[in-house]
């Protein structure tokens, strides 16, 4: 329920404030949303499971987004930022995955 | 609690740990841990909120943003577009341009080619021109005559400026191509006439015996000038007045040239005026 009144705010906040994300900000901002959403399905997955812990989630959640933003950067800063982006990419992709996957098997028991 | 990674390759460990650790960790310690405190369980769930927020922020703000610049992205591949196209369109107009001059190259090229021709003949005119007109030297095969008074001394033997005229028409009407008169060449612009005693060519004054040379070809010019009406003219005084008339032929001769510009009447002499004919 209050992790619902969260999403709405939040959508809400980014609708109607409309903040603009600073143009050397904007290389981070797709791979901060990737690994915001795996650390997402991994907290559905571990709901699913019966060991949600928020705490874990919030701390999943915050330095998975930092790291893949860390990790870009220095990217950039070696002239390798688009490589290691689609690296980020790839195994924040096969964790989405996989964790989407054991949800799908709790869902429809299959 | 250690947990050994399973073995595989690395996609395979990838995917098979994709639920972080911390969650089983936790739920593990939960068992055993004292629960927390009501304060520290309403903090907790403002800071999950607060991480749920921030997840919707993103995802929202990422959306926008990438729905905004779609259509800058759109905007700016129509303009380079346009821009190829202007160019492709230049580069099109600047080919045909080449054509074009390609063609008037051609077409120049091919009237300079008659130009030049145009320019050889008209210098070979002027070249022949400028010989019958004596404003350039002449050598040559040619007729040299030597007239002179009656050695009588008689007054109707004497030498006129009409005499000498017809001399030099005649040898004109024979086919000479350059005349002199005692040395001076004969232009378009020379004048055979007395002044006082004496008989001037250009303004020289000459003096008996008077050296007639033509340029021409010494087989033919004797016979024509004999058949001309000087010629007769001449023969008759040699019969009737004792005049001297004597006509030999020579291998080579340089006639003198008398360069246009001169003006002998204000009496400067030009290079066409020494006596180096004979």
């Amino acid at each position: 329920m209050i992790a619902l009144l969260g999403l709405l705010v939040g959508i809400g906040a980014g609708l109607f404030l409309d903040p603009s994300v600073p143009v050397a900000l904007q290389p981070y901002l797709p791979i901060a949303v990737v690994a915001a959403l795996d650390a997402t399905f991994g907290a559905l997955r571990a709901l699913l499971d019966g060991i949600f812990d928020e705490k874990v989630f919030v701390i999943s959640f915050v330095s998975n987004v930092l790291v893949a933003a860390l990790i870009v950067y220095l990217g950039d800063q070696l002239g390798v930022g688009s490589q290691l982006s689609t690296g980020v990419v790839v195994v924040l992709g096969i964790r989405i995955f996989s964790n989407a996957a054991a949800i799908r098997r709790h869902l429809f028991h299959a | 609690m250690t947990r050994q990674p399973p073995p595989g390759d690395l996609l395979t460990r990838l995917a098979e740990q994709a639920l972080d650790d911390d969650y089983a960790t936790v739920a593990a310690r939960r068992g055993t841990d004292p629960a927390p405190s009501s304060g520290v369980r309403r903090a907790t769930l403002v800071v999950f909120c607060a991480a749920v927020a921030a997840l919707a922020v993103l995802l929202t703000v990422s959306a926008v943003q990438t729905r905004d610049s779609a259509g800058q992205v759109e905007a700016d591949r129509e303009a380079l577009i346009d821009r190829i196209k202007d160019e492709q369109d230049q580069v099109a107009a600047s080919q045909e341009q080449v054509e074009d001059l390609g063609a008037d190259v051609e077409v120049l090229r091919e009237s300079s080619l008659l130009l030049t021709n145009d320019v050889a003949a008209v210098e070979e005119q002027v070249e022949t021109l400028q010989m019958s007109t004596g404003t350039v030297p002449v050598s040559g095969p040619g007729v040299r005559i030597t007239v002179d008074d009656a050695p009588s001394g008689a007054a109707s033997g004497q030498i006129r400026d009409t005499d000498l005229q017809l001399l030099a028409n005649g040898l004109w009407q024979a086919g000479a191509e350059a005349v002199a008169v005692g040395g001076q060449r004969l232009t378009t612009r020379s004048a055979i006439r007395t002044a006082g005693q004496a008989i001037t060519v250009n303004y020289r004054s000459l003096s008996p015996p008077y050296v007639v040379t033509a340029i021409g070809d010494p087989a033919t010019l004797p016979a024509e000038l004999l058949e001309t009406s000087a010629g007769q003219a001449f023969t008759d005084l040699r019969a009737n007045f004792g005049v001297v008339f004597e006509l030999e032929t020579q291998e080579s001769m340089t006639l003198p040239g008398r360069p246009l510009g001169v003006t002998p009447a204000l009496g400067v002499s030009g290079p066409g005026d020494e006596r180096d004919a004979q």
